[in-house]
């Protein structure tokens, strides 16, 4: 089963902000969206998660275009490019904010919540104040947040993972981190994700799929290898770039000159 | 001590608390009654003794003290969970039905059905009569909310700025309705509207303890139980929808809640300010901002702070009384202008 967005057309007034889009994220793959600025990669999440309406075109989700938004969300978590929480939670209130939909009970939902944030590197943090935190620390809560959401298997259906720019706030380090956690819930638990990054040499690294956005339509899509060209880079970043080998993965390296 | 230890603590005490201070309540005033007669009063009337407690006493407790303790436990807490509800909803600390107009609306609902309702209502029953003013009230704070949840309210969470001003704008609207509705109004009026306008239990009737019983009980306990919505919101609207929560059906019902619980206690017991806005603030300043502990807890709180308000306003002047909303403006009032000071920043 899939996240399955069939020919999704987004306009605003006489503004086209997604033109005729396919994108299917299969159970198990990282894809990975690029593209300038106001391509329209944040529309295109708003529209796989439901929560923009479609011009035209269709979005299914586990073979259905419409769910039950209790039972959606078990199957399907999204984390935005940055949240305006600003009470004073702690961590792990936060973090437990991703168990709402799930029925289970307050003991399991603390030891889900507790794992999550070890799986993001922020069990440190779990007492501290959600206000104090750095713009980093608190992308990393909501990645643990969004993690404990879509923890548990769910019996309707495969689970899919949607992430806007995660990796925007973070250090090198923890950009890594959080891109391997992806990988992880994709390799190890069957999660779909779907993902928005900036960074070429990221996205080569660490997607099964790339598709690079332009004006609202798809540029390219396919396999790091097949996209990540100098000349699709130039056609639609305007960069020179060169693309070689990674020296120690099975991927290409985007260098800009 | 975690914070979930520390919020059932909190949630015992408190309910040992605002018996404790009901008892209290009602034995200050003029004529003190000491404690164990109301209680021995109070079990006589459940049958489970009797009491040798005079005729006088138990006139003042069960027709003045009594319904008057009565109400201002469900006032204190409709006003301090509707503050809570309130700010969970503006996703602002700021929010209270007093600052941001929502209680000035009520007021000129409740006014108009006051002044003209006499004239309207007259042949109707006294307790039909009564039910309209809250209606009257109901509405208008309804509206006021509606405008400055629209007006205020952003996907990136409310403008305090722009909430704030909103309050200014609808305050002098319904400043300005209130000052036509005086002037027209005869003497009698006149004088209700004045004393009712500054905010009071002191004249609550069983009739009044009725009216709100029945309408704002069942408010608080259905709000009470928004807890998590109130918590998956503060993510802000988006993400609450993409944790399974139905954000605009939530914020329909909230508004009508909150609207409900403000609009009624103000049509009772006038515009008692702060209350909303300073008891939800303690809660969270012990237990933080969950909302499953932060409703109940405020409610509680809310009802120990009114009457405890209420008692300062009957003794401070005694024999005289002084309108409780101006002692709570008194105390909420500095506690406001402090936590502005503390966000100063943030509002500029």
């Amino acid at each position: 089963m899939s996240l399955d967005i069939q020919n999704a057309t987004v306009t605003v007034g006489d503004k086209t902000l997604l033109n005729d889009v396919s994108i299917t994220i299969e159970a198990g793959q990282v894809v990975t969206v690029l593209g300038p600025n106001g391509a329209g990669k944040s529309t295109l999440m708003k529209v796989a998660c439901g929560e923009r309406p479609l011009t035209s075109g269709r979005v299914f989700l586990n073979n259905r275009n419409k769910w039950d938004l209790r039972q959606q969300a078990l199957m399907l978590a999204v984390l935005p490019q940055s949240s305006s929480l600003n009470f004073p939670f702690t961590v792990e209130e936060v973090v437990l904010l991703g168990r709402t939909p799930c029925s289970s009970d307050r003991y399991e939902n603390l030891s889900v919540a507790e794992q999550a944030l070890h799986k993001v590197d922020a069990q440190h943090l779990k007492h501290r104040q959600y206000t104090t935190l750095s713009g980093g620390e608190r992308q990393r809560v909501h990645m643990a947040r969004v993690l404990s959401q879509i923890w548990d298997e769910c019996p309707s259906g495969n689970r899919f993972l949607l992430l806007d720019e995660p990796t925007s706030a973070l250090d090198p380090a923890h950009q890594q981190l959080t891109l391997k956690i992806a990988r992880q819930q994709a390799d190890e638990h069957g999660i779909g994700v779907m993902v928005i990054l900036h960074d070429l040499n990221l996205a080569a690294r660490y997607s099964d799929q790339l598709v690079i956005l332009q004006d609202g339509s798809i540029a390219a899509q396919g396999t790091p290898r097949n996209v990540l060209t100098p000349e699709i880079v130039y056609s639609v970043f305007n960069i020179d770039v060169s693309v070689s080998d990674h020296p120690e993965h099975s991927c290409p390296l985007v260098i800009t000159h | 001590m975690n914070r979930s230890r520390k919020s059932t603590g909190l949630l015992v005490g408190l309910g040992i608390i605002l018996p404790l201070t009901m008892i209290f309540s009602v034995g200050t005033g003029p004529v003190t009654i000491p404690s164990l007669d109301i209680v021995s009063l109070l079990l006589e009337r459940l049958g489970l003794m009797t009491s040798d407690v005079s005729e006088q006493t138990r006139l003042i407790i069960e027709s003045i003290r009594l319904p008057r303790t009565l109400l201002g436990v469900l006032v204190g807490g409709s006003l301090a969970i509707g503050g809570a509800a309130m700010q969970g909803l503006f996703r602002n600390p700021l929010a209270d039905p007093s600052i941001i107009g929502v209680a000035s609306g009520a007021a000129l609902g409740a006014a108009i059905a006051i002044v003209l309702g006499g004239v309207l209502l007259s042949d109707f029953p006294v307790l039909i009569q009564n039910y309209s003013v809250s209606l009257l009230a109901f509405i208008g704070s309804c509206l006021t909310t509606l405008i400055v949840y629209k007006m205020g309210t952003t996907s990136n969470g409310t403008s305090v700025a722009t909430m704030l001003l909103a309050g200014v704008a609808i305050t002098a609207l319904a400043g300005a309705g209130l000052g036509v509705l005086t002037y027209i109004s005869d003497d009698t009026t006149l004088r209700n509207l004045t004393f009712w306008q500054m905010g009071s239990i002191a004249g609550a009737t069983w009739n009044s303890v009725l009216i709100c019983l029945s309408l704002l009980a069942p408010v608080i306990l259905l709000l009470c139980r928004y807890g998590s919505v109130l918590n998956a919101m503060l993510l802000g609207e988006s993400e609450a929808r993409h944790l399974g929560i139905n954000v605009q059906s939530a914020k329909f019902t909230l508004i009508l809640l909150t609207a409900l619980v403000v609009g009624v206690s103000v049509s009772v017991a006038g515009v008692i300010g702060f209350v909303g806005l300073v008891v939800p603030h303690l809660i969270r300043l012990l237990v933080g901002p969950d909302h499953k502990v932060l409703l109940p807890a405020s409610v509680m709180l809310g009802s120990i702070l009114l009457l405890m308000a209420d008692m300062v306003a009957r003794i401070i002047v005694s024999p005289a009384e002084l309108p409780i909303g101006i002692v709570t403006a008194l105390m909420g009032a500095p506690f406001f202008i402090s936590l502005l000071w503390q966000q100063r920043k943030r509002i500029a």
